[in-house]
């Protein structure tokens, strides 16, 4: 997964990921409905949107990432029914919550020191093994993934990865 | 013999050069041991997997994904278990955000008695796939019609169906399939209702690209066994294709020549 804060980084990002997840914090939801349109609209891979429930609605994405302190995700369900709802976790008890809630992906992390996130302390690949072995839904390492850690996240047990830096 | 056909004569689907035209279902062996020996056996590529599968409640317990070697074969998830356009876009979606495939085989079932699919429901869910670069193979009911609007949409072959999933009555539309293979641009699979040799030959005279088998193997008491029968099978039909097949006439004709012979006094 690729996360960009941009359409014109997503479509960059989209030929060496397998689904993008649109994040820009700074940017005005209505920046971030202009720039998930362009995105959904031209993306080969499916587009997911931070935290944005009414924008993916709006724009028609796959459906959306909940930041750890977002609403809840039976909430995000009721909203978006189908659609994709994946969940950032920090620790394994929220990893949980997130299963039980009904999220069909958790991204957890960081796994390794990130760059994007400097402040954050690492969780290390063995919490990362622990949680991918605890939930039986997909569960993708993020925070310092690089070429050389893609493996060993998988061999932790991760069914994939995210990441900024990664893709761009 | 089969070496120098499948070099003359490849499938290619999405871009991709296939090995073989028999595609192989996982579902209902009876032991994983007796599904490897029967894969080994088809000498297939292409091994449908349902996605449903993969969740199971231990996740410590190997699934279908830990089990066959994809290094030698290759992964066609399917969305069986899906009743409407939606769980099946977001289980798609959610398999390939995970980096199985991009390949899905669409399939839309609401009604668990015969088991057809939805004709609405699978053209919607294909749009919203194809649209996202998805390769799309929809598990369809013999509907001509339907299979060239899924063409126009993109989808990467048909999948018409013989007759209802694990039935393994044969054939039973073949008019219609007839039909849809003399119009379709992209590779017709027939996909459901083969149980035997004789029906995947029929479906590979006809002129199919392809046929997907599961119970018929699964469910034989050697499913390795009947493996190797049915690649006979679609060996021997795509041969009889190739190799044109007299038109069927109302009267005899005469295996020994009758002209130009000495006539017994």
């Amino acid at each position: 997964m690729a996360i960009v804060s941009s359409a014109e980084a997503g479509l960059q990002a989209a030929s060496r990921a397998t689904i993008l997840q649109l994040r820009a914090p700074a940017m005005t939801a209505a920046g971030i409905e202009r720039e998930a349109m362009l995105l959904v609209a031209s993306s080969p891979v499916p587009v997911l949107i931070s935290s944005r429930c009414d924008v993916a609605l709006a724009c028609n994405a796959a459906g959306v990432n909940l930041p750890e302190r977002d609403i809840s995700t039976r909430d995000a369900r009721t909203l978006l029914g189908e659609r994709l709802i994946g969940r950032s976790v920090h620790s394994l008890e929220v990893a949980l919550a997130a299963e039980r809630e009904g999220a069909d992906f958790v991204i957890f992390g960081p796994v390794w020191e990130s760059s994007s996130h400097p402040h954050e302390k690492a969780a290390g690949v063995e919490a990362l093994s622990r949680v991918a072995h605890a939930l039986r839904i997909p569960v993708l390492a993020i925070g310092g993934v690089t070429e050389d850690r893609i493996a060993e996240s998988g061999t932790a047990g991760a069914a994939g990865y995210a990441a900024i830096r990664l893709f761009e | 013999m089969a070496q120098t056909l499948t070099h003359a004569d490849p499938l290619v689907v999405a871009g991709v050069e296939l090995r073989s035209r028999l595609f192989i279902g996982t579902g209902k062996y009876p032991t994983d041991e007796s599904m490897l020996a029967a894969l080994e056996a088809s000498e297939c590529e292409l091994v449908t997997v349902a996605l449903r599968r993969l969740d199971l409640d231990d996740p410590k317990k190997k699934t279908i994904l830990d089990v066959i070697d994809w290094h030698r074969f290759r992964i066609l998830p399917n969305t069986a278990g899906c009743k409407t356009a939606d769980e099946a876009i977001r289980i798609a979606r959610l398999a390939r955000s995970m980096g199985l495939s991009d390949w899905v085989k669409l399939e839309v079932i609401p009604d668990p008695r015969y088991l057809f699919p939805d004709p609405e429901e699978t053209l919607k869910a294909a749009r919203v796939l194809v649209d996202e670069g998805f390769k799309v193979l929809p598990y369809i009911n013999a509907d001509p019609v339907l299979a060239r609007k899924l063409e126009e949409i993109g989808t990467a072959t048909v999948m018409p169906l013989g007759s209802p999933i694990g039935s393994g009555q044969g054939i039973q539309t073949l008019e219609q399939i007839r039909i849809i293979i003399d119009q379709a641009r992209v590779p017709v699979v027939v996909d459901a209702g083969i149980g035997a040799p004789s029906d995947a030959a029929l479906a590979m005279e006809l002129g199919a690209d392809a046929v997907l088998v599961n119970t018929a193997i699964a469910l034989a008491s050697d499913p390795a066994l009947m493996a190797e029968a049915i690649k006979g099978g679609v060996e021997a039909g795509r041969k009889a294709y190739l190799a044109g097949r007299i038109p069927k006439r109302a009267e005899a004709s005469p295996s020994s020549p009758s002209e130009g012979i000495s006539r017994p006094n």
